[in-house]
């Protein structure tokens, strides 16, 4: 037998008065693992106790089952007691956390027990909103970042960024934090439409930038919509304000095509109101601003580091060949691959060639396997 | 006796009276991904215009071949084609293959082992061993 081989060979090799020089890791753990200081057959059941506990169960699983039995029995004579079915039994968890058990009904006993026919009233449970409200514990809580991040073009970044740093640079005016950019707005503020009158312009004591508005009172309301006591935007509200950036119409001198207007040379080196720029980018669009684009010194940096950049022409579509189908008549661009097909529609021959086919219900197009006309059953 | 004009016809020879360029349409493919294709795609934008105001009487396609080497394909008036590929060349190399496809002829590449090629007769007459005075039959 294998075992007894391996214990003799372990033997001889412990009894051995010129033990081998090495002996590898895994013949030691066989040697440790054949080590037994009583007989195995003895501890196992005869055939017919493990037949037996197979089909009828062993004493501990009965023991379990009676125990478990009287409990149950416990439980509904304690209920019986208590009188009131529908206050359920709180108790305290191991980590502190209060529970309620839940109410044991038994349909024999209980009269006004009914079965429902249908799941459309009962409680519906472990739904991912039922362990959400079930982890929250009643706490309503509206994320700062919204669920999905949004896409601008590049006019719509320039519009969005102007709006955002001149709400900022307001606030700073009047004294206020510029993190407060980020509270919530009244409702019908619009101060949307207000910023976008507002100018930019390098401050004259050199410390930065200043905005004027056209009106003081428009920089008044733009302060006004600015509101702690408002909750700060949920997702609803920001789908509606960039709902509305997408359907701005945009300013000529606030976004252009091509490289960045000239409002944007402003420098926003100033730590607060870079890390409110920021977060408001964050707040509105989801978009985490890299490091390399927070560590800009100007508007125009951080827009050029944040825009989408255009895609790379193909070469049939650049100006130099678009421009030779005109100057060299001789000259024939194609923007796509040109297939035999192409080459025969040229010369004309392929009206001929695709009559043929349909005629000889061959594939005009495709395989050129000849059981590619085969329909399944 | 009337003069009697020569019953034959003048033998035409390219060149001569007028000349025809033998290549009548040159193919360029190219790839908008592929790196080998760069100095194709410098060609096509910067140096095609010009190669195609010198030849206006060749036929010049330009098309993608997606996924594959830039490549060069003339087809002459014989009915035959050459091709040449021209990955990882330079611009200024693709125009000297775009030269080589105008220029040739569209027949295949020959050795000459003849130092001498002509269509006229042996003027002396080929020898054969029955010339010389020894030998009479």
């Amino acid at each position: 037998m294998r075992t007894s081989r391996a214990a003799e060979q372990t033997l001889r090799a412990a009894t051995l008065s010129r033990p081998p020089k090495y002996v590898c890791r895994a013949c030691r753990a066989q040697a440790a693992r054949q080590f037994h200081t009583s007989i195995r057959s003895h501890a196992e059941l005869p055939f017919f106790q493990r037949l037996q506990q197979q089909l009828f169960g062993s004493k501990e699983a009965q023991q379990a089952e009676k125990s478990r039995e009287e409990k149950r029995v416990q439980q509904a004579e304690d209920l019986k007691q208590r009188g009131n079915v529908n206050q359920l039994e709180v108790k305290v968890a191991k980590n502190g956390q209060q529970y309620e058990v839940a109410a044991v009904v038994v349909p024999n006993e209980t009269t006004d027990y009914v079965q429902a026919l249908h799941g459309k009233e009962l409680e519906r449970v472990g739904s991912e909103a039922w362990v959400k409200a079930r982890a929250d514990q009643g706490e309503q809580y509206a994320g700062f970042v919204p669920k999905y991040r949004w896409e601008f073009s590049n006019k719509q970044w320039q519009m969005l960024l102007h709006h955002v740093i001149v709400e900022i640079l307001t606030l700073q005016k009047a004294g206020r934090v510029p993190g407060d950019v980020c509270l919530g707005r009244r409702p019908h503020a619009n101060s949307w439409q207000k910023t976008r009158k507002a100018e930019l312009k390098a401050s004259t004591t050199g410390s930065g930038v200043t905005v004027s508005y056209p009106f003081p009172v428009e920089e008044e309301r733009v302060l006004i919509a600015i509101d702690s006591s408002s909750p700060a935007e949920s997702t609803l509200l920001q789908q509606s304000l960039t709902a509305k950036i997408e359907s701005t119409i945009f300013v000529a001198g606030i976004a252009s095509n091509g490289p960045a207007p000239a409002w944007m040379n402003v420098s926003i080196k100033d730590p607060s109101v870079k890390m409110a720029l920021v977060k408001r980018i964050l707040q509105i669009t989801g978009m985490r601003v890299p490091d390399y684009a927070i560590s800009s010194s100007t508007m125009a940096d951080l827009y050029n580091r944040l825009r989408r950049l255009e895609k790379p022409k193909k070469v049939a579509e650049t100006p130099q060949l678009q421009r030779l189908k005109i100057d060299a008549p001789n000259v024939n661009v194609f923007p796509t691959r040109r297939s035999s097909i192409d080459k025969e529609k040229e010369i004309g021959r392929w009206k001929v060639i695709e009559e043929e086919l349909l005629r000889r219900n061959l594939p005009v197009t495709g395989a050129r396997w000849s059981g590619v006309k085969a329909t399944w059953v | 006796m009337p003069l009697q004009a020569l019953r034959t016809v003048a033998k035409s020879q390219n060149g001569v009276g007028a000349f025809i360029l033998q290549c009548k349409r040159i193919d360029f493919h190219y790839c908008d991904w592929a790196g080998s294709s760069r100095g194709m795609n410098a060609f096509l934008k910067h140096q095609l215009p010009a190669f195609a105001a010198q030849n206006p009487s060749i036929e010049i396609s330009v098309s993608p071949r997606p996924g594959r080497h830039p490549v060069i394909k003339g087809q002459y008036i014989n009915g035959r084609e050459k091709a040449i590929c021209v990955r990882n060349m330079e611009a200024t190399e693709v125009t000297k293959k775009a030269e080589l496809l105008k220029t040739a002829s569209g027949e295949k590449l020959r050795r000459d082992r003849k130092p001498v090629k002509s269509f006229n007769e042996s003027v002396r007459g080929v020898w054969s061993p029955f010339h010389g005075r020894q030998y009479k039959i």
